[in-house]
């Protein structure tokens, strides 16, 4: 009978159960090849833990970063702690790199938080039409395009799904950016209620020369409200796939 | 005063750093990976089990904000040629220069893994999760981890000169 390399593996980091094992054994006593393997797969182990088993330190000013949070999050979960503020010095972080040559700054906090989308009340000029997207197709969009992936929903606006994840209170929300072929990138946050999606955060940012992605400061917003939110971790594809699926 | 969760981050920074450096091969974009990590570890530190691992529960959290960032910039290109390794290998002296050499060596064919051979390999090997654990942080079925991980396992094997 063949045995597979992912079996052998399994054997050589003890991973299968004691009837498995003892059924490996047997047949590597008999073949002399699968005994090199499982020691190969043994050795390989052992050699990457000992390359890479020590961590190199970590900056010291990351370290310290991460120690202000922590003291900022025992505030909060103290008894009577200010749960619901949050600690802007103690979030504010130096520029990560990939955002330095973007000088831009957000132009323009979009006046939108709260529409609604796709309740007529709301209205075609107060919802995100100031994003000059067509309502049904973003609505559309949030339904469908998974985050990581483009989609042109009208004439040069685009659709980029980031991330989905859950907000404080449980409700879906998905993290897009939205562009024109001229103009502004907006960075924006739709979460799903009963009533329908509603868009709960954008922010408008200058358009970049020639890479559609969206300046710090407007990251550092987004942030700031993420966290506000308590937003949740990113859903992993899976996840996210199900809970599109489970609202239509 | 800081309680067992926030301790147990800070004592979990160099791996999450290392398994950042694993990801993205740059120390400044690990720092910033591993930072994002503990704001959003700490903003939804309710919606974790503490039956569970802490270290799985926050490569996950990680390895997301890797993923957030490689979609926001695909646009850019992405520079990938700086490897920060890790300084493993501290020697008195020449001591044993052959066994550093040989750890060389082994850094050079992890890095020469494909991704996503690597982060199993790291996950697994170095931070000791279990195959199971590792499909969790990844977010695929475990056999995926264990054909992915003998793979890799194969590949530096081999490189290394183990039959």
């Amino acid at each position: 009978m063949a045995i597979d390399d992912e079996r052998l593996m399994a054997y050589a980091d003890g991973a299968l159960a004691p009837e498995d094992a003892a059924e490996v054994e047997r047949m590597i006593a008999a073949d002399a090849g699968l005994a090199a393997k499982v020691a190969a797969f043994s050795d390989s182990r052992a050699l990457v833990k000992q390359a890479l088993g020590v961590a190199p330190p970590v900056p010291d000013r990351l370290a310290a970063t991460i120690r202000a949070m922590a003291e900022a999050d025992a505030r909060r979960q103290a008894p009577g702690g200010t749960a619901q503020v949050i600690d802007l010095a103690s979030r504010r972080r130096t520029v990560p790199f990939w955002q330095l040559p973007i000088a831009a700054s957000v132009a323009l906090a979009v006046g939108i938080l709260g529409g609604w989308i796709g309740k007529p009340e709301s209205g075609g000029a107060g919802g995100l039409s100031v994003a000059l997207i067509e309502e049904g197709a973003l609505v559309d969009a949030l339904a469908s395009v998974t985050s990581g992936e483009r989609r042109e929903i009208g004439s040069g606006v685009g659709f980029t799904g980031i991330a989905s994840f859950r907000d404080g209170s449980g409700q879906l929300c998905r993290e897009f950016e939205h562009d024109r072929a001229q103009g502004d990138t907006v960075v924006a946050v739709a979460c799903h209620a009963e009533a329908g999606w509603s868009v709960r955060f954008a922010v408008a940012t200058a358009a970049a020369d020639d890479a559609a992605y969206v300046p710090a400061s407007s990251l550092d917003t987004l942030d700031a409200w993420l966290t506000a939110n308590e937003a949740g971790a990113p859903l992993s594809d899976d996840e996210e796939a199900a809970a599109l699926a489970a609202l239509k | 005063m800081r309680d067992s969760f926030s301790d147990e981050l800070i004592a979990l920074l160099p791996n999450l750093r290392r398994f950042a450096l694993s990801l993205c091969r740059r120390g400044d974009l690990a720092d910033d990976l591993v930072q994002i990590t503990a704001e959003r570890a700490f903003a939804a530190r309710d919606r974790f089990d503490p039956t569970t691992r802490l270290d799985a529960w926050l490569f996950r959290i990680l390895r997301n904000a890797w993923i957030d960032h490689a979609r926001r910039t695909t646009t850019q290109g992405v520079t990938v040629d700086i490897v920060d390794a890790p300084d493993a290998a501290v020697v008195d002296g020449v001591r044993d220069m052959e066994a550093v050499l040989t750890l060389r060596k082994a850094e050079a064919a992890i890095a020469a893994l494909p991704e996503d051979q690597r982060e199993v390999m790291m996950l697994v090997c170095v931070d000791e999760l279990s195959y199971r654990e590792a499909a969790e942080v990844i977010g695929v079925p475990i056999g995926t981890v264990m054909s992915r991980l003998a793979r890799a396992r194969l590949a530096v094997a081999a490189k290394m000169g183990i039959k």
